[in-house]
């Protein structure tokens, strides 16, 4: 009778102990989502099929509600947010046309491009990953510096003197 | 002759908060500086220092002394704040991202100080501080070498050009001051903090409402005897080892709240004087090893830190180098911790003669 009793209890608190660490996780999920940083390239390029095209007098773009940034045909930005859901809203410099739309950010990338000729078109997904380009140090030696806990730029070791 | 014993006996207990409140005075006029330029430095240095200092207060409360060993609380925090920004979390949700990451290690740190410090009774507070530096060195090797190698950083800016091991320097600029500006406030030609100063409200709540709580009054007891308080049925060890967690646990939202204040992170060494200063702090607010109370903290970290601020320039007005100023922020610090227990210890000497001869004058008394 007594054993059942300690059984219960036992099971009992395992379970309580276990939807804490559910609730943590789901906690700490949860503050991951909400604050998680992107760096939102803002593309005014024309597509490269030639689909799509730039407005020659340029765009005033503003991202959820901040300071709006001028961009020609050709010109890119940089712009960090936070969160997964924006509103990016686009104006004609010569004034007159403006429009806003949402986009939402993949929770796992951090660099996104958001193409403005296509976000002006209406066309799905505007946004894609930005994947820079890969280019080859120039030269492997001078690249990686011999003593790891230096930094790359830091003078070289001159040897020491022998006796 | 009763007042004259009063005043000695005030002057005696209040010795370091006497002597920090006339050198910062004296050194207020030489350094140049304007009232209101100490004052905001002090808003920003209160908000920035006070969650740490206040993290001292529990092991105190047990009688474990001053937990030097709250620097394990602030690697805790540190590696939260890496994940952070290894996962680019911004904000004030990349600081509860962080405290929620370094919190678990916190408690598992804070249990290995508890029970190391269970069995080191009577010497606290010199165990906390060598065990310190050995969990320095484990945080260094995990920082330093598995990290990037076992495990993922997915962020390249913060790693070594080797591969693996973190940058000497983190830049802190996702969460750089998110919660100082979360709630800013303008008064006069003051900027204070409010968000910063509510957090710090809420555990001087927490501190008061958990000494009334039946842990918080066991806590006192083992503080005042372990042996009176192991005969009343409560468990000493397990008790100690609480406090030194709660206190860890304190001292890495501690860690996270200073960084986040200063923008950057010395990956390698920001922890190293955690713990000095907060100390420090807290003992020129007029605590001592055996008694600390909430007003200690905001003294402490008022006269330290216009210290620290006025020192340097007056260094450099009067001397002509803001070193040897300086130099006078070491010494102090390192003097003020000496001067401490010195007077404790003599403290205790004297109380403990003075009960042997009451207890000798009473037997007298009683053989007559």
């Amino acid at each position: 009778m007594n054993k059942d009793l300690d059984k219960g209890r036992i099971i009992r608190r395992l379970l309580i102990r276990l939807s804490l660490v559910v609730v943590y996780a789901g906690l700490v999920l949860w503050v991951f989502v909400l604050g998680k940083g992107h760096s939102l390239i803002i593309d005014n390029k024309d597509l490269a099929d030639g689909s799509l095209t730039a407005v020659t007098e340029g765009n005033l773009v503003s991202v959820d509600g901040k300071e709006a940034s001028e961009l020609y045909p050709g010109d890119r930005i940089m712009e960090p947010v936070k969160g997964q859901t924006h509103t990016i809203a686009i104006e004609d410099i010569s004034g007159g046309n403006r429009i806003e739309r949402k986009i939402t950010l993949p929770v796992t990338k951090d660099t996104l491009l958001v193409s403005i000729p296509k976000l002006i078109a209406g066309v799905n997904p505007a946004v894609e990953v930005f994947v820079p380009l890969k280019t080859a140090p120039a030269n492997e030696a001078e690249a990686e510096s011999k003593n790891e806990f230096t930094s790359p730029d830091a003078a070289p070791l001159e040897p020491l003197p022998t006796p | 002759m009763s007042d004259r014993k009063n005043l000695s006996r005030f002057f005696g207990e209040n010795a370091v908060v006497i002597l920090f409140v006339l050198i910062t005075l004296a050194a207020i006029p030489p350094s140049g500086l304007s009232i209101q330029y100490i004052v905001q430095e002090m808003i920003t240095r209160l908000g920035r220092n006070t969650f740490l200092v206040l993290a001292l207060i529990l092991p105190i409360y047990a009688g474990m002394g001053l937990n030097f060993g709250m620097t394990l609380g602030a690697m805790s925090g540190q590696i939260g704040l890496i994940m952070a920004i290894n996962w680019n979390i911004m904000g004030v949700e990349g600081l509860a991202f962080a405290a929620l990451i370094g919190t678990p290690i916190a408690v598992v740190m804070g249990y290995i100080a508890g029970a190391v410090l269970n069995r080191a009774k009577g010497r606290e507070m010199v165990t906390g501080y060598i065990l310190a530096f050995f969990i320095n060195g484990v945080y260094q090797f995990v920082v330093l070498y598995m990290m990037g190698s076992i495990f993922p950083i997915r962020n390249p800016a913060i790693l070594l050009s080797r591969g693996y091991g973190i940058r000497n320097t983190l830049n802190l600029q996702g969460v750089r001051q998110s919660l100082d500006t979360l709630l800013p406030l303008k008064l006069g030609p003051y900027l204070v903090p409010i968000a910063t100063f509510l957090v710090i409200a809420a555990l001087c709540v927490f501190v008061v409402w958990f000494k009334r709580t039946k842990l918080g009054q066991d806590m006192r007891a083992v503080g005042h005897d372990m042996a009176v308080a192991q005969a009343a049925g409560i468990p000493v060890d397990r008790t100690r080892i609480i406090a030194i967690i709660i206190s860890t646990v304190l001292a890495n939202f501690g860690q996270i709240i200073f960084l986040q204040n200063m923008g950057n992170m010395a990956t390698y060494n920001a922890h190293d004087q955690t713990s000095f200063f907060a100390v420090a702090a807290i003992l020129v607010g007029g605590a001592s090893v055996k008694k600390a109370a909430l007003s200690n903290v905001f003294i402490g970290v008022i006269l330290l830190h216009v210290l620290f601020v006025v020192t340097p320039r007056a260094g450099q007005n009067l001397f002509g180098s803001a070193m040897i100023g300086e130099y006078f922020r070491q010494f102090i610090g390192y003097g003020v911790i000496a001067l401490t227990l010195v007077l404790y210890a003599w403290k205790a000497r004297q109380n403990s003669a003075r009960a042997r001869e009451s207890f000798r004058g009473a037997t007298a008394g009683g053989a007559k």
